[in-house]
C-alpha cells in the first residue's frame, strides 16, 4: 500500500517551512559559545494558550508546531478528526529534560532531584502532549532509534492504514540538538583511527535540530492518486543490507542514474560523489531523522526531480540499508 | 477496526526475576505465592527494594560466556566473533536471552536469517532506548577524564557495571552545578554544527568504550545486527506499553508480508536514573508490589525481557513447527487525558481492547482470562478495577507484577508471554504477593490456581503519557 501525503511541515536551524529548507543555505552559524542554532518555535504563540505552552518544552514544542504546520497544509482543522494515529520518531528523544533531570541530581541530590523533569524525559511525553494538546485519542507510538527511525516508523503508519485502525496518521520526526551529544559524539569521531571509521561514525551525528511532519492516509485509488494528493505519496518502504548505494531491486525505479537518490547517515564519502546522489545533510545537519528531510526535500522540491520520484537511501551504522521511493504530487510545484 | 487472521507464535522466551528463562519463570510462578525483592544494585539513598535477574540468567545459553554487562559476550552468535560490532548493555542482554530463547524454541538453531526469510526486529523499551549514561555524564559536566571514573575500563577492555555505583555519583558530585538552559554540558572547540564533512574531530585521551556503550546501546538496532535481519529494525519507546506495542507491530509486519519472521518483545535494565525518577514521584512500594491487595502500597521496579517469534503460515507450513499460541487481535489507543495519569475512568483502555477484540474477531466473553497490568499503584490499580467491574465482570484477572516486579519497556510482552504460555497449559498461577481483597476496588484478582476455560486471554498495559494497549492471544495448537 501506498502512502499519500495529504500535508507536510518542517523546520530546523536553517528557519521554518520548506522554502528555507529549499533555499539550500547552509547550516546557520552557531552562537559564539558553540550552540547551534536553535529552531524558532515562537509562533506557537499565536497558536496555542501560554498556559497550555508553560509547562511543555522545546522537543515538544518543535513537534507541536511542526504538526499543526502539517495539518494546516492538508488543510485539516487545529482540531482534527479523532480517527487520527500520531507516530513520532527519532534518534534520542527530549534530550534536554533527560540531562535537566540528571543535573537536578546531581545539584540537588536523589531526594531532592525533579520527579517534573524525570516525568517530561519520558520518550513518549512528547507524542502524548500532541494528544492532549490536540485532543487525538487514537493510537499514539514513539519510536527512538539512532539509525533510520524515519523508515521504521513509516512501516507503523503503513500497519495502520492497512489495518484499517485510523483514516490518517499525523507522522513526525524529531531530533533536538544537545551540546553533550555533540561532543560526544566529536570524541567518538576523533578516537577512530581510520578515516573509513571516522566516516562511518559521521552518521548519527545529533549535530544539529528540528522537526518534520507528515499527514499520511491511504492511497487507495491509486489512478486517481496523483490527482487527489496534495504532496505525493511514499510508493514504498524497503530494508536491505547493502554494501553499496544501489536502490533495492524491487523499487521497480529503474537503475541507477535514471532516479535521483537522496542519501542519509552512515554514507561512505566516495559512494557521495557518484552521478545521481544528492546529499544535502549540510542544511539541515546530519542527524537521525535526516531521512524525512531527504523525503520532504524530494517531495517539495517542484521540478527538480526527473519524473517526479527519488530514492531516500539511509545507510545505518552497521551496513543495514533503508530506502523510502517518493513520487511527487502530479501538479508539482514545488515549495509552497 | 477490520477482522484479521490470527499470527503464529512458533517460540518464545523469557527473562525476569522469577526465572532464568520460560519454563523456569512458569515453575517458579506455580511453586510461590510470595516473592520478596531485593535491595538495588546500586547505591542509592532511597531504600525501595527492586526484583533483579541472576546474573546465572546470563549463563543458561551454552553461547553465553560470565554474561555482566557492557561485555562483548555471546561469542558463538556472531558469524564471526571478530565482526562483532558492539558492546552489549545490559538491556541488550536480556533481550538477547529471550530472543535466543524463542529463536530457537521455534525451531531455529543459527542465529541468523535464514536464506530466504526476511526477518523484522520490534523491541519495547524504555531504558534501552534512553541516554542513560549517568556515570559519563556527571564525568564530563565536572571537567573529570572519563577514565578516572571506570578505571577498569582504561585500558578498552570490557568494563562491569553501567549501573550507577556510589563512586560513580559521588565523584562527580561535588562539581556537579545545574544547568537548566539548553546549554547543558559544555562544548569545547568545534561548532557542533555539521556540514558536508560533519563537525570537526574533537581528540582527548578518553576510553572510546564508554561513549560507544550508550550510542550503541539501542537493543534493536544490536538485534538486528546480531541476527543480520534485512528487515525493519526497530525500538518503540511507549513506556510501559512498549513490549505490548512491540508484539501488535510485530504481527501487523507478518499480516502485510513485510515480513516473514519477527522477533517481537521488549527488554529493560533495572537503572539508576530510573530507579531516582521513580522514587521521586513517590511510586514505588517500600515493602513489595502487592496487585489489587488492600495493603498494596506501590509498585516495584524490576528488569527482565520477553520475546516471541512471530511467523507467517507459509513458512511455518515449509518448516512443519506447530504453533505454540497465535497473536489475534492487537489495540492501542491514547487517554489524551493526563501525560503522567490514567484516564479514571479507563476510556482509552477500553477503545484499546475494543479495537483488540475487533481484530481478533472476538468478544469480551469469550476471554478465559485478563492479564492486568497491575503495577500496585493506587491510581493504576483503581482504574483498572474500574474497567473490570464495569466492562467485563466475571472474567479472571491476573497480575504478575509481584513476582517479576514492573519490568516498564519489558512488561507487556513478558505478560503476553505468561499469558500465552498459560493458554497453552491450561492453567493460571495465583496472583503473586496477592492475599486480601479490597472492597473499594470491587474485585478480585485469581488467588488460587485455576484452571484456563476457553481459548483466548487479553493482556492490557497502561503507560505514561496515557497510552494504552491490549492483545488477544488465542490458544496454539496441540
Amino acid at each position: 500500500m501506498k502512502l499519500a501525503v495529504d500535508g507536510t511541515a518542517c523546520l530546523g536551524s536553517f528557519g521554518t517551512g520548506m522554502e528555507a529548507l529549499l533555499r539550500g543555505a547552509p547550516l546557520p552559524a552557531v552562537h559564539a559559545d558553540g550552540r547551534a542554532v536553535a529552531a524558532d518555535t515562537s509562533a506557537l504563540k499565536a497558536r496555542l494558550p501560554a498556559r497550555a505552552l508553560r509547562q511543555i518544552d522545546h522537543f515538544s514544542r518543535m513537534a507541536l508546531l511542526c504538526a499543526l504546520n502539517a495539518l494546516e497544509d492538508a488543510g485539516i482543522p487545529e482540531s482534527p478528526p479523532r480517527d487520527t494515529g500520531i507516530i513520532l520518531v527519532s534518534g534520542y528523544g527530549p534530550a534536554t529534560p533527560t540531562f535537566e533531570f540528571q543535573d537536578s541530581i546531581l545539584a540537588y541530590g536523589e531526594i531532592l532531584a525533579s520527579p517534573l523533569a524525570f516525568s517530561r524525559s519520558v520518550q513518549n511525553i512528547p507524542a502524548a502532549t500532541l494528544a492532549v494538546t490536540l485532543h487525538l485519542v487514537g493510537p499514539c507510538a514513539t519510536v527512538c532509534r539512532g539509525d533510520f527511525p524515519v523508515a521504521d516508523g513509516l512501516c507503523i503508519a503503513r500497519q495502520w492504514l492497512e489495518e484499517g485502525r485510523v483514516e490518517r496518521v499525523l507522522f513526525g520526526a524529531v531530533d533536538e540538538y544537545s551540546p553533550l551529544l555533540a561532543r560526544l559524539t566529536r570524541l567518538r569521531v576523533g578516537m577512530r583511527a581510520s578515516r573509513a571509521g571516522r566516516e562511518g561514525l559521521r552518521a548519527a551525528l545529533p549535530v544539529s535540530e528540528g522537526a518534520v511532519f507528515f499527514c499520511l492516509t491511504a492511497d487507495k485509488d491509486i489512478s486517481a492518486f496523483a490527482g487527489k494528493c496534495r504532496r505525493g505519496c511514499i510508493e514504498d518502504i524497503l530494508f536491505g543490507r547493502a554494501g553499496n548505494i544501489d536502490p533495492p531491486d524491487n523499487t521497480g525505479v529503474g537503475t541507477r542514474g535514471e532516479v535521483p537518490v537522496f542519501l542519509s547517515g552512515a554514507v561512505p564519502r566516495r559512494l557521495r560523489a557518484l552521478p545521481g546522489m544528492r546529499h544535502v545533510g549540510h542544511v539541515y545537519g546530519n542527524i537521525p531523522i535526516a531521512q524525512a528531510f531527504d523525503a520532504i526535500s524530494a517531495l517539495s522540491c517542484g521540478n527538480g526531480l526527473p519524473a517526479g520520484r527519488a530514492l531516500c537511501l539511509a545507510h545505518g551504522t552497521g551496513g543495514r540499508t533503508a530506502c523510502l521511493h517518493v513520487r511527487q504530487a502530479e501538479n508539482r510545484g514545488g515549495a509552497s | 477496526m477490520r477482522r484479521a487472521g490470527p499470527v503464529a507464535i512458533s517460540g518464545m522466551g523469557l527473562v525476569t526475576a522469577a526465572g532464568s528463562c520460560l519454563p523456569d519463570t512458569l515453575r517458579t510462578l506455580e511453586r510461590e505465592r510470595e516473592f520478596q525483592p531485593t535491595p538495588p544494585p546500586f547505591a542509592v539513598a532511597f531504600g525501595f527494594p527492586v526484583f533483579r535477574c541472576a546474573e546465572a540468567a546470563f549463563g543458561l545459553c551454552p553461547e553465553r560466556p560470565a554474561g555482566r554487562s557492557g561485555e562483548r559476550g555471546f561469542t558463538g552468535v556472531f558469524p564471526d566473533p571478530a565482526e562483532a560490532p558492539l558492546r552489549l548493555s545490559r538491556t541488550t542482554m536480556l533481550a538477547l536471552c529471550a530472543a535466543l530463547e524463542a529463536w530457537r524454541s521455534a525451531g531455529f538453531s543459527e542465529t541468523a536469517e535464514p536464506p530466504g526469510l526476511r526477518l523484522g526486529i520490534v523491541v519495547g523499551t524504555s531504558v534501552g532506548a534512553s541516554l542513560d549514561f549517568f556515570p559519563l555524564y556527571a564525568a564530563l559536566k565536572a571537567g573529570n577524564n572519563i577514565s578516572e571514573l571506570c578505571p577498569e575500563r582504561a585500558d578498552g577492555a570490557g568494563g562491569t557495571n553501567r549501573g550507577r555505583g556510589a563512586g560513580s555519583a559521588s565523584g562527580a558530585n561535588g562539581a556537579g552545578g545545574t544547568n537548566r538552559g539548553r546549554g547543558a554540558g559544555s562544548t569545547s572547540g568545534a561548532n557542533g554544527a555539521g556540514g558536508e564533512d560533519g563537525p570537526a574531530v574533537e581528540k582527548q585521551n578518553l576510553p572510546l568504550t564508554e561513549i560507544e556503550d550508550y550510542l550503541t546501546a539501542n537493543p534493536a538496532q544490536a538485534l538486528g545486527e546480531i541476527f543480520r535481519c534485512s528487515g525493519p529494525a526497530l525500538s518503540v519507546a511507549d513506556a510501559c506499553s512498549s513490549g505490548t506495542d512491540a508484539v501488535g507491530i510485530g504481527a501487523g509486519w507478518i499480516r502485510s508480508g513485510i515480513c516473514d519472521l519477527v522477533l517481537a518483545g521488549g527488554a529493560d535494565a533495572l537503572s539508576y536514573i530510573t530507579y531516582v525518577g521513580f522514587a521521586g514521584l513517590r511510586l514505588p512500594s517500600p515493602t513489595v508490589c502487592r496487585p489489587f491487595d488492600r495493603r498494596r502500597d506501590g509498585l516495584t521496579l524490576g528488569e527482565g525481557a520477553g520475546f516471541m517469534l512471530l511467523e507467517t503460515e507459509a513458512s511455518r507450513r515449509k518448516r512443519k513447527v506447530k504453533a505454540v499460541a497465535f497473536a489475534a487481535g492487537y489495540g492501542t489507543a491514547a487517554d489524551a487525558h493526563h501525560l503522567t495519569a490514567p484516564h479514571p475512568e479507563g476510556r482509552g483502555l477500553a477503545s484499546a481492547v475494543q479495537q483488540a477484540l475487533a481484530q481478533a474477531g472476538l468478544r469480551m466473553e469469550d476471554m478465559a482470562f485478563i492479564n492486568a497490568h497491575g503495577t500496585a499503584t493506587a491510581v493504576n490499580d483503581a482504574a483498572e478495577a474500574a474497567f473490570f467491574t464495569t466492562r467485563c465482570p466475571g472474567i479472571p484477572v491476573i497480575a504478575t507484577k509481584g513476582a517479576t516486579g514492573h519490568t516498564l519497556g519489558a512488561a507487556g510482552a513478558i505478560e503476553a508471554v505468561l499469558s500465552a504460555a498459560h493458554l497453552a497449559d491450561g492453567s493460571l498461577p495465583a496472583t503473586p504477593n496477592f492475599r486480601e481483597p479490597d472492597p473499594a476496588l470491587g474485585f478480585s484478582p485469581v488467588n488460587a490456581p485455576l484452571p484456563v476455560r476457553g481459548g483466548a486471554a487479553v493482556s492490557l498495559s497502561l503507560a505514561f503519557g496515557g497510552n494504552n494497549s491490549a492483545l488477544v492471544l488465542t490458544g496454539g495448537e496441540q
